[in-house]
Order: structure tokens, then C-alpha cells, then sequence
């Protein structure tokens, strides 16, 4: 069982970029944006682009991609999002999925639908604690927690993090603060494109390479997400944990095909019960 | 004496039909400007179309000689048209210290201190309370607050949509006072308020506005010294108190 | 290529009523159904099921998948009365939707898993003559999909349906009002659900074979698109859009032999690229085919306010 809580942690470590990245676009472009696994999707398969069939080496590759991710979710979002600015959720929703659709399929064209994995050196797995771990699933700690830590800073010591935290609060107040909306869209966009390539790439380690791997994960991140707070970095962070290790205990006692049901029936219970999260604020929509 | 900001003609709403339908406007440098009228009279619309919150549908609006009319709200209080919002006017998940960090480096702050030193001698207490969460803070601090965040980078216009509203009577004393003092170290001042008596009496200038128009402009003595100020639809139910 | 058009015509009645449905259940209730494709799914297998291992007819079976559809809607709703935002709604609904189709997916004993069910018999296929069986089933797509359109048609003008749209226009009034009228909300999504039962018992009935790969959530896509495309307001824009979209996607099953270089893993993938971008451009350049928007009190882009 000690195995099945660790293969939950880092489950639920893997989803902690992708639940903060949903959080902060919701919390700045106030929809739910179901685009967010196809995005991963792609940004992993350039990375395998760059590693497998360029040669280099797997956090050279991720380094170049997730800048240049972030770049190109701007560019995504001018393309598709931006002209339906101030329409409804539903629209922009739809929009999600539509995007979603699109950049799934790119992947899938490109590559086609059999499995792949990175080009990294198979280490051995160790034990520690009687509990079986390997080197990649250290690197996967590392690196979330680097990136956490990253963006804890970002959002409360830096201007850009702190005015899309204010445009979270409350977007009519920051408009007359000074805060451009457009500029900080644009700028939410490139750190979620970056979190959401890094994140692409822990879940390429984890498992394979293929069309669906950032879709399987929609439903777990967005249960995180709406767990934690929609909104609230640090309650994508726990929601996170906790749906990974819970989903994991689950198996324990259910089929684990129906592994998803925990975050379904956390966000069932969330959006039902408690709509702001375990963290979040309730945000006041007129 | 110059006109800082002015209107002419200003119509303008949320659906169909204009909430103001014809509003000529004209704010001195220097003075205190308070805006009365009746619920839904336009007050506070007329105050977000002169933020820039709302467009304009018809007429100009004039601020500092240029013609702003297509600034963004963000321009307009860089180029020292500040606003305070009657409801949600402060960061509530922000603490006090970034809510005015942040309404200094994005208002065209640059290096230096958050509010200038004449202004922030206004408000000794915000200090103290740096750390709290700006949703945690009672009424009158908040107010205070977002009184405070306006004035980080000196505005030429501070516009206040019912700075007091919700407050005691003596904290909204303590707020108008603050108001006066902010006027007399140079900053331009437009109030709405629904608490009258109070507002006219730190005011130089009194508008009357219902139904979307201009009823009535003179100093503010004048209205105060009116006996028939219930005819003005002031609505003011301290009046009695 | 006569019986093309008629089989793409039967197949665009379906589809036209399962835009019914979303229309109904979106543009009367308020409430998007983001798990349409599950839903299908257990109508179009409750379906193939009470025939195959039920021994029904398929018109008791249709009866029996729009009941359960119904049923399963009603619980849908009930469950999720008190969230009110539309998004938050959505969300709820696009996991109830997953959870059926992995269901379907998954209970092999029950739905034999990725392998489908094969043999589904059509309506009075042993009654009506082979040469001019798929006639009938045209007919007979045709009528329910007209009878489906009077029945919601007369439901939007009942009382029933002003008060469902007083519920959806103002959500504060709908807080304060009691259970009873909250009941409009639940009657609305199932009987939307009745609806998509039909759809995915004549989806069972054309295709004569159903596994869980023809319910992906392109199916929602689909939708969607008919809904947009066909306009605001009456229920025969869905129609329309349905027909527009349908005759497009499935006609768009030729490019198989306009680019053979292509195997049709990648194909496949082109046609929903192309839907993706048709559904993007659709809401960007047809917002009049939106029925209902609360639109965000502030247009963050251009920064004026609007109210919602």
C-alpha cells in the first residue's frame, strides 16, 4: 500500500505544473480552458522531436521548447481566444475544446498513433524504504518542486505576478490600477505554455508518447484545480497531491479503469458543495 | 483657473437606451466637485464613463486639453485620471502593501516611495497594517485603502464613487477630512455621494444630476443654504440624525 | 449515389436531434451538456441491449433507451441543482459524460467492451420490403425528427417553458424560489435526455453495430457546431446547422479516396482538425448563432463594461 500512495505522489506531483497552469488561466481568462492536454501533448512531442530525432539531450530540448511553447500559446490564444474576448464561458469553453481537437490531431498526424518514449538512459529502478523508485521519478520531484518554488516567487515578488494575481481578484479594479489586461493575458499565456511543456515532458517520463497523453490527464488536473480553489496557486498545488495519491489508493479498492472517477467525484462534490475549493475565494460574478 | 475635466453632451449606458442623455460637465483645477442626485440618476455611471469603464456613446470627454474619449482605463489614470470604485475596490486577496505596490508600479511609478510624502502622512495607519489581506480589513480601513492606492502616483483628478458609503459618522468625518487635505496639496477632486450635507460641506462645487441630466450646478454654499434641498433630491437620511 | 444521399440524410435527422436536445436543454434550460457524447452512448447501447439481450422490439427498446437517458439526466440535474454558473455546470456534466463511456468502455460482461455490439436489427426490417427498406427508415427518421421538433416546440411555449427561461435569465431569482420550481430545471434536462435516447437508438438502428470509438466527444463537437450554425432562436436553425455540418463531415469521408497517399489514422485526423477549426470559426464568426450568452461584465480586450 506504501507503494500505491508513492506511485500516487507522483502522480499527483505530475499534475501540479498542468493544475497550477488551469488554475492561473482561469484565475486571469475566467473559463475553464480544456485545451490545456492537447497542449501538453504537443509540447512533449517537439521535445521528442528535439531529443529522439535530433539528438539532444532531454533538459537541453525542454528548455528550448518551453520558452518557445510559451511563445507559441501567445500566439495560440491572439488566434483563438482573443476575439472572444468578454463573451461567455460557454464560448470560450467550446473554443477549448475545439483547440484541444485541433492540437491533438496535429500531434497525431504527425506522429501517428503508436506509442514512443524519450531517448534518456534507462536506469535501474532502487528501492528505498521498500518502496520501489526510480531515477526519473527523483528528477520528476526536482523538477516540479523547482518549478513550484519558480513560480511561487514570480507571483509574489514580481510585478507581472502580482498584477495577474490582481487581475484574478478582480480585472475591472486592475483595468483602473493601470494594469494593461492584454499585456498580462499575454504574459499568463507564456508562463502556463511553459508550465504546460514542462509538465508534458514529466508525463512523456512517466508513461509513453502518444496522441492522448495530455487528454488523460484533463479530468484529473481540472479535479486538482477546482479541489484546491479555482484561482488559488497553492490549492492547484494540494489539490494536486491529493487527487494523485487518492487515485492511486482507489485501486486499491476499484477496478482502476474507473481511477478517473475520484476527481470526477471530487469535482462533482466541490462544484456542488463548496464551489471556491479548499483554498480559493469565492469569485463574485455580476 | 483652468477646466482639468469636462464634458459636453456626454450620453451613455449599459444596454439599450442611454442612462445619461446629455451631460455638460466642466471640473476646475484645484477644486472639489460633488455630484448628488437620486438612486439611478446616473451618478455612478457618469463616473465610469469619465474612468473609461463605459464608452461614451455620444459627446466628448476632455481631460487635461486632450480628447480621451478612446483611452483605455489604463491610460487614463497613467496620464493622472484616478478612480475609486464604489464596491470591490481593493485586492481582497492581496495584502495592503501589494495593493499599493501594485497601484504604484502599474499607475507609472517608478523607483521610490509609494505615496508621496505629503500624501502619505494622510494615512498614518496603513502602515501598521501592511501584511493583512485587504479582505480582512474593516470598512473604514478599506476605504482608506483604496483612497490610498488612487493617490500612489499623484493624480491630477481623484474621482470618488461614495467614498463613505457604509461608513459610521465618524469615520465618514475622518474620510472627508482626509478628502480635504488630499484637495489642498493639489489634487483635482469629483465625489459622488448619496451622504450630502457632509460631502458639500468640503465642496466648492455642487451638481444635481436625475434622470440622466444635469439638474443643477452652483457653488456648494449655495445648495447648503437652500431650504428646499429635499426638492433637490438629495436623499439624504442623515438629515435628520 | 441516390442511396448516398438518403443514408446521409437519415443520418443527418439523428444528428439534428440530438442538436435538438442540446438546444433545448442549452438554449431553453441554460444547462450545456458537456457529457452529450455520454449520454448517446447510453442511449445508443441501452438500445442495441434491450434488443439484444433483452429480447424487446426496437420500439419498445427506443422507449426504454429514452426513459433511462431521461432517468439518467434527471439524476444529473438533480445532483447538481444548486450550481448555478453555466461553466461550473458544464464541467459537472462533461464528468458524468466520461464516466459513461468509460462504463460502456469497460463493463465487458455487459457492453463486450472496445469489441461493440454488432447485429442490431432495424425498426420493421423483416416487414417492410429490402429495395425500398432504407426509404422507410428515412420516412421514419424524418417523422420523429419533425415529431421531436413540435413536441419541443410546444414544450417552449408551455408555462412549462417560461418558467424554465425566468429560471435561467435571472439566477438570483432562482435561488430565492422554492424546490418546486428548481424542479423545471431537473424536467428540462430530461427531457432533453429523452431526446438524445432517441437520437442514439436510430444512431444504434443505422449503423447496425455500435462500440465506444463512434461516441468520442467529436460527438459534442458535432453538435455544438449544428447549434451555432443554425442561428438563434428557433429550433429549426439546429435542423439546418445539423444538415450543413453533417453533409460536410461525412461528405468529407471522400477525402479517402481524393488523397489515397494518406493512411487513415492520419485522415481521420485531418477531418477533426478541420472540425476543431470549423467549430473555432464558427463561434468567432457566427456569435448571432449563439443562442444564450452571459457575457463577462468586462470585456477585458477593450475594456468597456457591459452588463451580463
Amino acid at each position: 500500500m506504501l507503494q500505491t500512495a508513492f506511485n500516487g505522489l507522483i502522480s499527483g506531483v505530475i499534475m501540479t505544473l498542468p493544475a497550477l497552469a488551469v488554475t492561473l488561466l482561469f484565475g486571469v481568462l475566467k473559463f475553464p480552458n480544456f485545451a490545456v492536454g492537447a497542449m501538453m501533448t504537443c509540447a512533449a512531442y517537439l521535445v521528442f522531436a528535439l531529443n529522439a530525432q535530433l539528438g539532444w539531450p532531454l533538459s537541453a530540448a525542454t528548455v528550448l521548447v518551453a520558452v518557445a511553447f510559451g511563445g507559441a500559446c501567445i500566439l495560440l490564444d491572439q488566434v483563438t481566444f482573443r476575439p472572444l474576448r468578454g463573451r461567455g464561458a460557454i464560448t470560450l469553453m467550446v473554443a477549448s475544446l475545439g483547440l484541444g481537437f485541433i492540437l491533438e490531431n496535429f500531434a497525431r498526424f504527425a506522429y501517428g498513433n503508436t506509442a514512443r518514449s524519450f531517448a534518456i538512459e534507462l536506469a535501474r529502478p532502487f528501492r528505498f524504504l521498500d518502496i520501489r523508485m526510480n531515477r526519473e521519478q527523483m528528477l520528476t520531484f526536482a523538477v516540479s518542486a523547482a518549478a513550484m518554488v519558480a513560480m511561487w516567487l514570480l507571483l509574489t515578488r514580481t510585478p507581472v505576478g502580482r498584477a495577474m494575481r490582481a487581475v484574478a481578484d478582480n480585472p475591472q479594479l486592475a483595468l483602473v490600477r493601470g494594469i494593461e489586461s492584454e499585456r498580462i493575458i499575454r504574459w499568463t499565456w507564456f508562463i502556463t505554455g511553459m508550465l504546460l511543456a514542462v509538465g508534458g515532458v514529466l508525463i512523456g517520463m512517466d508513461r509513453a508518447l502518444e496522441p492522448p497523453m495530455g487528454s488523460n490527464y484533463v479530468v484529473g488536473v481540472f479535479g486538482a484545480a477546482i479541489l484546491g480553489g479555482l484561482g488559488s496557486p497553492f490549492g492547484a498545488f494540494v489539490g494536486a497531491l491529493l487527487i494523485g495519491v487518492a487515485s492511486e489508493l482507489s485501486t486499491l479498492v476499484m477496478p482502476p479503469n474507473y481511477r478517473i472517477g475520484i476527481p470526477l467525484a471530487a469535482i462533482a462534490l466541490v462544484l456542488v458543495f463548496r464551489p471556491q475549493g479548499l483554498f480559493g475565494q469565492p469569485y463574485i460574478r455580476k | 483657473m483652468s477646466t482639468v475635466l469636462s464634458t459636453n453632451g456626454l450620453h451613455s449606458g449599459y444596454g439599450a437606451g442611454d442612462i445619461l442623455k446629455g451631460i455638460d460637465l466642466a471640473l476646475d483645477e484645484g477644486r472639489i466637485l460633488t455630484l448628488i442626485g437620486p438612486n439611478g440618476s446616473g451618478k455612478s455611471t457618469l463616473v465610469k464613463t469619465l474612468a473609461g469603464l463605459l464608452e461614451a456613446r455620444q459627446g466628448d470627454v476632455l481631460f487635461a486639453g486632450e480628447r480621451v474619449n478612446g483611452w483605455s482605463p489604463p491610460r487614463r489614470v497613467k496620464g493622472g485620471l484616478a478612480y475609486v470604485p464604489q464596491e470591490y475596490n481593493v485586492f481582497r486577496n492581496l495584502t495592503v502593501l501589494e495593493n499599493l505596490r501594485i497601484s504604484h508600479e502599474f499607475m507609472g511609478g517608478g523607483r521610490g516611495e509609494l505615496l508621496p510624502a505629503d500624501l502619505a502622512a494622510l494615512f498614518p495607519d496603513l502602515p501598521s497594517r501592511y501584511g493583512t489581506l485587504a479582505g480582512n480589513l474593516s470598512g473604514g480601513e478599506r476605504q482608506m485603502l483604496a483612497l490610498a492606492c488612487a493617490l500612489t502616483v499623484r493624480p491630477k483628478v481623484l474621482m470618488l464613487d461614495e467614498i463613505s458609503a457604509g461608513l459610521s459618522p465618524l469615520l465618514s468625518n475622518a474620510i472627508f477630512k482626509t478628502v480635504k487635505s488630499i484637495n489642498a496639496r493639489g489634487v483635482t477632486v469629483l465625489m459622488v455621494e448619496q451622504n450630502a450635507i457632509e460631502a458639500l460641506g468640503i465642496s466648492d462645487v455642487c451638481m444635481v444630476l436625475a434622470g440622466g441630466r444635469v439638474r443643477f450646478c452652483a457653488p456648494a454654499s449655495e445648495v447648503l443654504g437652500r431650504d428646499d434641498l429635499h426638492s433637490l433630491y438629495l436623499g439624504d437620511t442623515r438629515e435628520t440624525a | 449515389m441516390i442511396s448516398f444521399i438518403v443514408l446521409l440524410s437519415i443520418v443527418v435527422c439523428f444528428s439534428a436531434i440530438l442538436a435538438l436536445a442540446l438546444n433545448f436543454q442549452w438554449g431553453l434550460g441554460g444547462m450545456v451538456n458537456f457529457g452529450l457524447a455520454g449520454f448517446y452512448t447510453l442511449g445508443a447501447y441501452t438500445c442495441a441491449l434491450l434488443i439484444l439481450k433483452g429480447g424487446a422490439n426496437t420500439f419498445f427498446a427506443t422507449l426504454g433507451a429514452m426513459a433511462i437517458v431521461a432517468a439518467a439526466c434527471a439524476l444529473t440535474a438533480f445532483v447538481t441543482l444548486r450550481v448555478a454558473e453555466e461553466d461550473y455546470f458544464a464541467i459537472v456534466t462533461l464528468g458524468v459524460g466520461e464516466m459513461l463511456r468509460l462504463v460502456s468502455l469497460n463493463e465487458d460482461w455487459l457492453t463486450k467492451g472496445a469489441l461493440g455490439l454488432s447485429g442490431i436489427p432495424r425498426p420493421l426490417d423483416g416487414v417492410i420490403p429490402h429495395e425500398i427498406y432504407v426509404y422507410f427508415l428515412l420516412g421514419l427518421s424524418i417523422a420523429l425528427l419533425l415529431g421531436t421538433l413540435w413536441v419541443l416546440n410546444v414544450l417552449a411555449r408551455s408555462p412549462f417553458g417560461r418558467i424554465v427561461r425566468a429560471l435561467r435569465e435571472d439566477d438570483v431569482v432562482a435561488a430565492t424560489l422554492g424546490k418546486n420550481v428548481l424542479w423545471a430545471r431537473v424536467r428540462v434536462f430530461a427531457i432533453g435526455g429523452a431526446f438524445i435516447g432517441l437520437a442514439g437508438s436510430l444512431h444504434a438502428f443505422y449503423y447496425q453495430y455500435i462500440d465506444p470509438t463512434q461516441f468520442t466527444n467529436i460527438v459534442i463537437a458535432y453538435a455544438f457546431m449544428a447549434v451555432i450554425a443554425g442561428g438563434r432562436g428557433a429550433h429549426a436553425g439546429a435542423i439546418w446547422g445539423a444538415a450543413v455540418v453533417m453533409v460536410l463531415l461525412e461528405g468529407s469521408r471522400f477525402l479517402k479516396d481524393v488523397i489515397p497517399w494518406l493512411d487513415s489514422d492520419r485522415l481521420a485526423a485531418i477531418r477533426i482538425i478541420i472540425i476543431g477549426v470549423g467549430l473555432i470559426l464558427l463561434l468567432i464568426f457566427r456569435p448571432q448563432g449563439f443562442l444564450r450568452e452571459h457575457r463577462l461584465q468586462v470585456d477585458l480586450a477593450t475594456a468597456t463594461m457591459r452588463r451580463p
